[in-house]
């Protein structure tokens, strides 16, 4: 009896109440979300132009995936670079910059303000700019040759297949890393200033502060950024297409491109899906990881 | 109780899966779209139908600036008005428009009347089901015998017309005339010829082609196509184009080695094509930093605009190998081609005989506004004398390749998709000795057999 009266309680209209309110907003979610992207699973296994209708072929899109497909793999092996650039320059960047803006006793705004405005720059007009200052006729090649450094004057920053992707992630990188450092600053703020207080006391110094206060003080941010940066990096797309399109000769080709080509440009729609879902599903194993880090005991 | 919710929150969620999963057909195939419920806009359009009184017909196309914009209202709009009084356009110049069509049109949406990219693409909408058939509108109107047979021939997809082409168009050679008249040059015929004045201008720092793809990368296949036109021919091009011989076949691969040659000699913007857009190239063109351009003749509005401080023209490429005559590769530079779901399919027939019929307007649009020629004969005598010396001579060109024969196939008109791909991707890497020219070829070989057996090639005239 005791216990049907308190699996009563558990329904009153007080709890169900906040979740009917919810189910409007779930419901639209799904609509516009979460359904078009199950779709992808749906159209990976078909033989799909992206324009009408399309043949089921089960997991052949899958299979050449991995069995003949060379440039993807090439792809993710840039992404995988891509990743190990922005997992660590602009975090580093970012949370040093950070550290010393945020001690700034007068005009720090004013730092903030300049760290930050690249990053409300669309890609499309900051990949166009820098296409320009990488141009060896008007760009950064004729600066240094003017300046005698003739061996930086004959660097074919986006022509030359083994530093192209480097180039264009420094691009990206010198959007993003204002938005890292403005992040950081926030999670500083909320740093008890009573525990570096207490660390001076004890005669720390600024390394054994910086480990034993500042970091695990922004641990949870932290965390965060490591992980979208992870999945971002893996979904990235503007910069590379803005400036290469995936040049030269496929140097910076990334999965993301290699999908929009499939999709847009070979007509084979089915296959850039089966592609999107493979990209997804790294995405998720991040994810995973992450909440799995968390639960183990870093408190996010 | 979270937990209840939740799972219920996600049974809902998959039965909704579920129910658009199982609205789909039992057949292995993505249905077509039933037909739409309409919609306010389709109910008035069709009570505009019923009643006889002026249509309006959505025409969907690539973006335009505001002069271009111009021209169009004042040489086809406005004309088309006054000859078509029962139709009025709702013209769309849309940014990205290949993206949003294809979107619109996979939905089951779309405008009436559109251009696309070329009849490789409009095989792909039609594959679909998703344009009309044009072959009753060609009977009707007699196009078949208003344009060039090889350009109509290109819209056929098994015997049937499902696009019209709107312009045509051809990879030509553009100079510095001024540049060549200092230096002693003449308009080169041989590769013998070119290379004088290559290495001649090298040696005074003068750059032989401007060439920029970082940010357009199928300006790779401009320059695979002149090579292949003018080494290997029209003729052994075509032979690889409808399967009777091989990629990797000594024609084809000495053009591929030939462009190999020109592009580590330098010619090809001093091998920084790769680090510099298309509009920079212009730059360096105008900037006399080149001798010469190698692109098609849309450029001559280009030039119109820009208008650089030097005479330039205009020319044929020389011949890249002795015994290959000088080859002018030609394409359509765009079809029309009409929603299989428009209301108005006789208005659409309409509004492109419109455009065939009334040669004094497209003659002064040629003329005053550098538009692009629609592939059909054009009397002389519809140009005046103010017109540029320079557009009548490419006009000329165009028309005495078309009787001659000697014509190559530009790849974006005549290749399937993915054949084209690959050769624009991968020629990069030729260049840059990340692959051998043979292994290139086998490759291109391997995906235009797979499109062949798919039935993606284009009809080669």
């Amino acid at each position: 009896m005791n216990l049907i009266a308190s699996k009563r309680g558990k329904f009153t209209r007080k709890r169900v109440f906040p979740l009917l309110l919810i189910l409007p907003a779930f419901a639209l979610h799904a609509a516009i979300i979460t359904l078009p992207s199950l779709s992808t699973i749906y159209l990976s296994l078909y033989e799909w132009n992206g324009i009408g209708g399309g043949k089921f072929i089960g997991l052949d899109n899958f299979i050449e995936i991995f069995t003949k497909d060379d440039v993807i793999w090439a792809a993710f092996m840039n992404n995988i670079k891509w990743t190990a650039i922005f997992l660590t320059l602009p975090i580093t960047l970012g949370l040093l910059v950070a550290l010393v803006v945020s001690r700034l006793k007068k005009g720090q705004m004013v730092y903030r303000t300049i760290f930050f405005l690249p990053y409300v720059l669309s890609a499309a007009i900051a990949g166009r700019i820098w296409t320009s200052f990488y141009n060896p006729y008007f760009g950064f090649g004729a600066v240094f040759e003017k300046l005698g450094l003739t061996s930086l004057a004959g660097v074919k920053w986006l022509g030359d297949p083994d530093i192209a992707l480097y180039s264009v992630a420094f691009v990206d990188n010198w959007h993003w890393w204002g938005f890292v450092m403005v992040l950081f600053i926030a999670a500083l703020h909320q740093v008890n200033p009573s525990l570096y207080e207490a660390a001076r006391v004890e005669g720390a110094n600024w390394l054994q502060e910086f480990v034993h206060i500042t970091i695990p003080g922004v641990r949870p941010t932290l965390v965060f950024i490591f992980m979208m940066t992870i999945i971002w990096s893996f979904l990235t797309f503007d910069y590379v297409w803005v400036m290469t399109m995936g040049g030269p000769g496929q140097a910076t080709e990334i999965i993301s491109t290699w999908m929009y080509k499939n999709a847009f440009i070979n007509y084979r729609a089915g296959y850039a899906n089966a592609i999107c879902v493979l990209q997804s599903l790294i995405c998720l194993v991040v994810f995973a990881a992450t909440e799995y880090i968390r639960k183990k005991g870093w408190d996010v | 109780m979270k937990k209840i919710i939740s799972l219920v929150l996600c049974i809902m969620l998959m039965a909704t899966l579920l129910m658009a999963c199982s609205s789909k057909d039992s057949s292995n195939e993505i249905p077509k779209d039933e037909p739409k419920q309409e919609t306010a806009k389709e109910d008035s359009k069709q009570e505009e139908a019923k009643s006889g009184e002026q249509v309006t017909i959505d025409w969907f196309m690539e973006t335009m600036d505001d002069e271009s914009k111009a021209n169009f209202e004042k040489y086809i709009i406005n004309p088309l008005a006054e000859k078509l009084p029962h139709i009025k356009i709702n013209y769309q110049p849309t940014a990205d428009w290949n993206q949003v069509l294809k979107v619109q049109m996979a939905a089951g949406q779309g405008p009436d009347f559109f251009a696309l990219d070329g009849p490789t693409v409009a095989s792909e909408y039609a594959a679909s089901g998703r344009i009309l058939d044009l072959t009753p509108y060609v009977a009707k109107y007699g196009w078949d015998k208003i344009i060039f047979p090889w350009a109509l021939d290109s819209c056929k997809i098994a015997g049937t017309i499902y696009s019209i082409p709107n312009s045509y168009e051809a990879l030509v050679l553009w100079y510095n005339e001024d540049m060549f008249k200092e230096n002693g040059w003449e308009m080169p015929k041989t590769f013998g010829q070119l290379e004088k004045i290559a290495k001649e201008g090298q040696s005074k720092g003068i750059i032989p082609f401007a060439f920029g793809t970082s940010n357009f990368k199928p300006a790779n296949e401009w320059f695979i196509s002149i090579a292949l036109a003018n080494y290997a021919g029209g003729d052994a091009v075509k032979k690889a184009l409808l399967g009777e011989a091989k990629w990797t076949d000594e024609p084809i691969k000495g053009s591929i080695a030939i462009l190999d040659k020109m592009w580590k000699d330098g010619w090809l913007n001093d091998r920084n094509a790769h680090s510099i857009s298309l509009d920079d190239s212009y730059a360096l063109f105008s900037q006399k930093k080149t001798s010469m351009k190698m692109e098609g003749t849309w450029l001559y509005s280009t030039f119109l605009e820009q208008k650089p401080d030097f005479k330039w023209n205009v020319g044929i490429f020389p011949s890249l190998k002795d015994g290959t005559p000088q080859t002018l590769p030609l394409a359509i530079g765009g079809v029309w081609a009409v929603n299989s779901d428009t209301k108005y399919p006789d208005e659409c027939g309409e509004i492109i005989n419109f455009m065939y019929t009334t040669p004094e307007r497209y003659a002064k649009h040629v003329e005053e506004a550098g538009a692009q020629t629609l592939p059909m004969d054009i009397p002389a005598n519809l140009f005046t004398d103010a017109m540029s010396p320079i557009q009548k001579s490419m006009i000329q060109m165009l028309s005495d390749a078309q009787k001659s024969g000697d014509v190559g196939y530009c790849m974006w008109t005549f290749w399937p998709p993915e054949t084209r791909n690959f050769m624009i991707e991968n020629i990069e890497k030729v260049f840059m000795d990340k692959m051998s020219i043979d292994k290139y070829l086998s490759g291109t070989q391997e995906v235009f057999d797979k499109e062949k057996a798919a039935g993606k090639v284009p009809i080669i005239p």
